[in-house]
């Protein structure tokens, strides 16, 4: 009895614990974030797997003129980052202050679960933000859609996502290797959801014009769509960079129907590139697919457990969602003497504050979201391993 | 209990068994303990396994072992690797030794022309870091299929180069047997240089065919040259990491190394350190083999006293053409890699190589804004390039110094105690890190030192892990090189000091370091270069705070950044070969002498 009493109440004191964790947000306000920040000895480290964070923690320093010690900003990629942050909380070394992670799933799994960052907003974030605010706070969404080489490939040629499995397109379609880009293998982990492979079930038969039939080691739809995405030759490239480029080459001895699911943002960075050398990449993309077009992916800003100074980092935090962290404003430098841009005129990265506009030419991200994937964290880290498994095998 | 005592405080009034003590200490601590450590890792589940093996963090667990050797996917993650690590390696040996020792025998045997600077650039590779050959071969024959724009090669002729030959085996074979080449050359040329001119005044004075004197004679002659090249060659070619890295990952080749580093980095590090012991094993099996052959195999003596003027072989009117095509080899191996940095780093499209396509500012550059292809400032204005290099050189600095120091005194203190059992315990202990393939010695240490150990510290992440790491790992080149000239120390020597009663520090500064000089000197360079160079030791130790300049290179080249990282590989180059020459100039040891040439 006595036993049974205890547990209630200490499911009684998890539940009042988990409702705090819901409650309102911080109340705590910039300036005063700030002032504390200053007091608390004036330095900030953040880890990234975004450049423009790394650019904008730089030029939040200059701009108010605080006496910074050391701001180091620090670009690495999302596995190495998460293995850093987990090893340095866990064993007491100081790091990060304020992380910028993408790969929910690991995020989720590995460094919230374990309690080695947390996630923060105060009242002015929750006004801008809203929903995005939980279960992790969305600082950028970015888009990886399916591009492709508008010489071979004609425009509305491609419509449906089972495109990927014809014989037609084999060995033309690329994407980073998903066992390098955790956002790659959760968006694959992502279609083996019931919802999902569904959607794709349906997708199979308006492509094929017949009953999708299942293999012995595919439980769903979505299994069986990786699969013969993997068998139909998809190509792991190692950048999306590299890829845009790859598939945007002109001058192709062999006219192929190349196509890729990489960020938008390459596809306009490698489309400047033809102001260099006329007509030198010749990209498009699908917005309009059966079921979905491709995928989007948040990249969350969090606050390490172990933080020097967190003051600090939840000012930077609440700045960030301003249009002056968004799109600099015009004077603020960075330390190399260049201006601070931001993400202006940036294609591909939308921020959690959807009052920001977006880059002009791109739609704003709740249209992409109606025709994209989104993350969900809780299911991609439940399933992970095992998707991934299965492709060591089926490749 | 007095006699006892009265022999205790004897042996400690010897400065040797203290030092003795101190090593086994420390070594037992840095070495051995680490072993332990990850035969533990093995058996437990890591952060990113949680969803895996479901089970709580840090709990015992058999899923690795079952995972690598008992399951469907052993396969995938051991047996393939392996198998490739195995042939990429023996074909590379085959590679070295008909490149190398060809190239000897061509330069010791026969008139061949320009001898003089083609041996000096024969042995540039070696000088080099060893993924030089391998992002060279990348920048000639990527292929639109996986490496982004065709490289320099398609641009020039136009003929696309087919996926087996800019990625997989090949290149990892031949880009490997080349970077080993000058091994087998100063190894096996040593021996053809010196060899006994009798043995073949002999054959001619009996008519023999120049056929039968190259298979009865020279052949046999070079064969245990050829033996240690094979082990040499073999044993770095295994545990080598970035090459396979560069240029069997487009097309999912994998090795140990590779496959060791991607599931340390990704979510199952358990099989990674059981990679990382699989290595050891093997590398500890092929220095007993090498241990046996030394015992058994008979021995040729190659330096005799007599006359050493051996007849060279006229190439006659195969002169010229048979120059020039070793000339174009060598070329290739030397000076063309750095062509192929220089152009990729300065052209703004890729796969165009026409001088309006070029700009400086991959180098000297503003940052143009992150949406823009130039996101970054150039490679000399950008604040991150110059900490790293600050970084790496501090840290080469500090591994010299610390290898070099200990390594001379271990070598001391081995040498005066020779025979004992201490004596020979810490010989082998200082051993034991050159038996320890770098990537599976960093594996071991970053199991150890993530964490708080007694008084110790998490070392995760900062400068002090890669000095320990670096230390270590070195601590065998100097030491060898502290016991074989001490060796050659009388002891008496000292002893003159010890009964003048001058006291050890100043029998140390006075009468031994002064005559141990050069040895001394060499103790503290060669860790330097090896240190600059070095990529498998530190890559899965280094965070975004220790970053060192090799795994800066790896890290942009991971993210696609090709003028950065190509800009950033010459200034690695241009500082090893700036180190060597300054060490050259300094102390006249090279790298040949080093390795047991002319």
């Amino acid at each position: 009895m006595k036993k049974i009493l205890a547990l209630a109440l200490a499911c009684v004191m998890l539940l009042a614990l988990a409702a705090c964790a819901f409650a309102d947000a911080d109340t705590a306000t910039f300036e005063e974030l700030l002032e504390a920040g200053k007091a608390n000895g004036n330095k900030l480290t953040l880890y990234s797997t975004h450049s423009v964070s790394v650019a904008a923690i730089d030029a939040f320093a200059n701009k108010y003129g605080i006496d910074i010690e050391l701001v180091e900003g620090t670009q690495i990629g999302d596995n190495n980052q998460i293995t850093q942050v987990a090893t340095e909380v866990s064993s007491g070394v100081s790091g990060a202050d304020i992380i910028f992670i993408q790969d929910g799933a690991r995020t989720v799994s590995e460094l919230v679960e374990e309690g080695y960052v947390y996630n923060w907003y105060n009242q002015e974030i929750l006004d801008k933000v809203g929903d995005d605010c939980e279960p992790l706070l969305v600082w950028d969404y970015c888009n990886k859609v399916f591009i492709y080489n508008a010489d071979y490939v004609e425009d509305g040629e491609i419509t449906n996502i089972w495109y990927c499995t014809d014989p037609q397109y084999a060995a033309t379609l690329q994407m980073k290797d998903p066992e390098k880009e955790g956002v790659n293998m959760n968006f694959l982990v992502m279609l083996t959801s019931e919802e999902n492979s569904a959607a794709l079930e349906e997708a199979y038969k308006a492509y094929y014009g017949k009953d999708i039939e299942l293999d012995a080691d595919c439980p769903n739809a979505g299994y069986q769509f990786i699969k013969m995405m993997y068998q139909n030759g998809m190509l792991c490239g190692d950048s999306d960079g590299n890829i845009a480029k790859a598939i945007g080459n002109p001058e192709q001895e062999a006219p192929t129907k190349w196509s890729a699911l990489i960020t938008l943002n390459k596809y306009v960075k490698n489309l400047k590139d033809s102001t260099v050398k006329p007509g030198s990449q010749t990209l498009n993309y699908v917005k309009e697919m059966q079921p979905v077009a491709g995928f989007i992916y948040p990249i969350y800003g969090l606050i390490t457990a172990n933080a020097d100074n967190p003051e600090l980092a939840k000012a930077f935090l609440v700045w960030l969602f301003t249009e002056d962290g968004w799109f600099g404003d015009g004077e603020t430098t960075q330390r190399d003497g260049s201006v601070y841009v931001g993400m202006t005129g940036r294609f591909g990265d939308y921020s959690g504050n959807q009052a920001i506009p977006v880059a002009e030419g791109d739609s704003p991200v709740a249209e992409w979201k109606q025709v994209l994937i989104q993350e969900d964290p809780i299911f991609a880290a439940e399933n992970r391993a095992d998707v991934e498994d299965f492709i060591k095998m089926i490749k | 209990m007095n006699k006892k005592w009265n022999r205790v405080k004897t042996f400690l009034s010897k400065p040797y068994n203290i030092l003795l003590i101190l090593l086994l200490v420390t070594l037992t601590y840095l070495v051995v303990l680490p072993l332990f450590s990850i035969i533990r890792d093995t058996f437990i589940v890591h952060a990113s396994e949680k969803s895996r093996i479901k089970q709580a963090v840090g709990s015992f667990t058999l899923y690795h072992w079952i995972r690598a050797f008992n399951s469907s996917f052993s396969k995938i993650l051991i047996w393939e690797p392996l198998w490739h690590s195995v042939y990429t390696s023996v074909l590379a040996c085959v590679v070295a030794i008909l490149i190398g020792g060809g190239f000897a025998w061509l330069v010791t045997r026969t008139d061949l022309l320009w001898k003089n600077g083609l041996t000096k650039l024969f042995i540039f590779p070696y000088i080099m870091p060893s993924w030089t050959l391998a992002l060279a071969w990348r920048n000639f024959f990527k292929n639109a299929v996986v490496g982004g724009a065709p490289g320099i090669f398609t641009a020039l002729t136009g003929i696309t180069i087919p996926n087996w030959f800019a990625y997989g085996p090949f290149p990892i074979i031949i880009t490997t047997g080349l970077h080993y080449a000058p091994f087998a050359y100063i190894l096996i040329g040593g021996v053809l240089r010196n060899m006994d001119a009798n043995l073949e005044e002999a054959a001619i004075i009996l008519q023999t065919t120049k056929a039968r004197m190259f298979t009865r004679i020279t052949i046999p002659m070079v064969m245990p040259a050829v033996m240690s090249t094979i082990i040499l060659v073999f044993s770095s070619a295994m545990s080598s990491f970035a090459v396979p890295q560069f240029l069997g990952l487009p097309v999912r080749y994998y090795v140990l190394t590779t496959e060791m580093y991607s599931t340390i980095q990704g979510t199952n590090p358990g099989v990674g350190y059981i990679i990382a012991i699989l290595m050891i094993v093997i590398s500890v099996g092929i220095m007993m083999v090498n241990q046996h052959m030394i015992g058994t195999r008979k021995s040729y003596a190659t330096v005799t006293g007599k006359s050493a003027n051996i007849s060279l072989f006229h190439l006659k009117g195969a002169r010229l053409p048979v120059s020039t095509i070793i000339c174009a080899l060598v070329l290739c191996m030397s000076l063309i890699p750095m062509i192929s940095f220089v152009l990729q780093s300065l052209i703004l499209t890729d796969g165009n190589y026409s001088l309006s396509n070029m700009t400086l500012d991959f180098w000297i550059g503003l940052s143009k804004g992150g949406n823009d292809y130039q996101d970054k400032a150039g490679i000399l204005r950008n604040a991150d390039v110059w900490k790293t290099l600050f970084n790496s050189l501090r840290l080469s600095v500090t591994c010299a110094l610390g290898a070099g120091t200990l390594g001379f005194l271990a070598g001391y203190a081995i040498v005066r105690r020779r025979g004992s059992l201490i004596s020979r315990t810490v010989e082998n202990l200082t051993f034991i890190p050159y038996l320890i393939p770098s990537m599976a010695f960093s594996a071991i240490y970053l199991s150890m030192f993530s964490q708080q150990r007694a008084f110790i510290p998490s070392l995760y992440g900062t400068f002090a892990i890669l000095a320990l790491i670096g230390t270590i790992k070195y601590l065998p080149m100097a030491s060898r090189s502290g016991v074989n000239s001490m060796l050659q120390l009388s002891p008496e020597i000292e002893e003159a000091g010890v009964i003048m009663g001058v006291p050890w520090i100043r029998r140390m500064t006075q009468i031994i370091i002064p005559i141990e000089k050069s040895t001394i000197v060499s103790g503290y360079l060669l860790p330097f270069v090896s240190c600059m160079r070095e990529l498998s030791l530190f890559v899965i130790l280094v965070t975004a705070n220790n970053r060192v300049l090799t795994t800066l290179l790896f890290f942009y080249d991971e993210k696609g950044w090709a003028q950065y990282g190509n800009a950033i590989n010459l200034l690695i180059i241009f500082i090893v070969l700036l180190v060597n020459f300054v060490v050259e100039k300094l102390t006249g040891a090279s790298i040949e002498k080093g390795v047991g040439g002319k």
